[in-house]
């Protein structure tokens, strides 16, 4: 490409790259990957919906899912699309926005396990990401278990990244 | 025969000739002349009349009368004589010039002979060229000139364009333009989506309460490592 090697960040930016993010833009990368999953499972409510209504028009009521489903669908899709992201790349959409990725501690992509796992962590406890705010490296409790860190990267590739 | 004729005087007076035959001398006394004076007065006079102007025709045709007059006439001392300004102060010039007719002089002149034979070049080089634009009033001729139309229909624009494109160094005009342009700002904001300027300020504003934080959270914890101030007792320390 010919901007290939064109640095494509702001000036005031560049010496953010790499270093670990604080409680405060993870925070609000996740409260806009709970916006994903809710709107996923909007989406799902609103297809079961239509399929209901498609199949048996006469005799339609909205789903009416229970308490216990609700909140197990949504941990299942926050799992699965925070481990997805996390392992194709390194980002969910909320890290996308707030120009985060997640990587492991010398700074690569992590695998697929791992990602599961650490979203697997992170929909059981999601209170673990309060931990940024007391830790020196602006690790969570997931970061802590499973040794990974989450770090400042705006540009769409991945970048060697910075203790 | 050749005649003379003298005063009349009181005595006899010898008035003819004689003839070649009897050369005797003709006698006329007083009376006789009286009488016949009159008459030999007219018949001289037209003797004259008639002799003269052939006598002077005939001196003229065998002279060269210019080449005479050129020789033997000072014509400057003649022409300084003559006060040619009271001359040209009597001249109703205005009468002349109504008394000519011009449009038939000019018809006469054969202009292109004229012309042929007025040498442009060197009247040209008298000429003070830059006296002369100085005095032109460049933006008044300007303004009475539709340059634009002048442009558009007298210029070849293709040409003009194709030497303007000649004279350019396309490539190093593109660097300096690449150079000083700031390219990535331009890919920023063409990019869009995540890339807006609201995205950017958002992780700027992200990335500022961050640093509050670990500010905040550094203060707090250099309190906690900062030694007792010396003097005061450690707590839970024995006194005395």
């Amino acid at each position: 490409m010919a901007t290939e090697g064109v640095p494509s960040l702001p000036r005031e930016a560049r010496p953010y790259q790499g270093q670990s993010a604080g409680v405060a833009t993870r925070s609000v990368a996740a409260g806009i990957d709970a916006l994903v999953v809710l709107g996923v499972l909007v989406l799902g409510y609103a297809v079961v919906a239509g399929v209901r209504l498609v199949i048996a028009p006469l005799s339609f009521r909205p789903p009416d899912p229970s308490w216990w489903f609700t909140v197990t669908s949504g941990f299942v899709v926050l799992m699965v699309y925070l481990g997805a992201s996390w392992a194709a790349t390194g980002r969910s959409y909320g890290d996308h926005v707030m120009g985060l990725r997640v990587v492991e501690a010398r700074g690569g992509r992590l695998g697929v396990v791992r990602s599961l796992v650490r979203a697997l962590a992170c929909a059981a406890v999601p209170v673990g990401l309060l931990w940024c705010a007391v830790s020196p490296e602006n690790r969570s409790l997931q970061d802590l278990v499973l040794r990974t860190r989450v770090v400042y990267d705006w540009r769409p590739r991945a970048v060697t990244t910075r203790p | 025969m050749a005649v003379a004729v003298g005063r009349v005087r009181a005595g006899p007076v010898v008035v003819g000739t004689a003839s070649r035959l009897t050369r005797v001398p003709v006698v006329l006394t007083r009376r006789t002349v009286r009488l016949l004076w009159p008459t030999g007065r007219s018949v001289v006079a037209a003797v004259l009349d008639r002799v003269v102007p052939l006598l002077v025709e005939q001196v003229v045709r065998r002279l060269a009368l210019t080449t005479l007059v050129t020789r033997y006439v000072d014509l400057d001392r003649v022409v300084a004589a003559v006060d040619l300004d009271a001359a040209a102060m009597r001249l109703d010039i205005d009468a002349v010039v109504g008394r000519a007719d011009v449009d038939a002089v000019v018809r006469r002149v054969d202009l292109e002979a004229v012309l042929a034979r007025v040498d442009v070049d060197a009247i040209v080089a008298r000429v003070d060229v830059d006296e002369v634009v100085q005095r032109v009033d460049v933006d008044a001729v300007l303004d009475r000139v539709d340059l634009t139309t002048v442009v558009l229909e007298r210029l070849d624009l293709d040409v003009v364009l194709q030497a303007v494109l000649d004279r350019l160094d396309l490539a190093a005009l593109t660097a300096d333009v690449m150079e000083a342009v700031d390219l990535p700002e331009i890919i920023r904001s063409s990019t869009g989506s995540v890339a807006s300027e609201t995205v950017r300020g958002a992780r700027m504003q992200g990335i500022a309460a961050d640093e509050a934080i670990s500010r905040l959270r550094s203060r707090l914890r250099s309190r906690r490592a900062e030694p007792p101030a010396r003097g005061l007792p450690a707590q839970g320390a024995p006194s005395g």
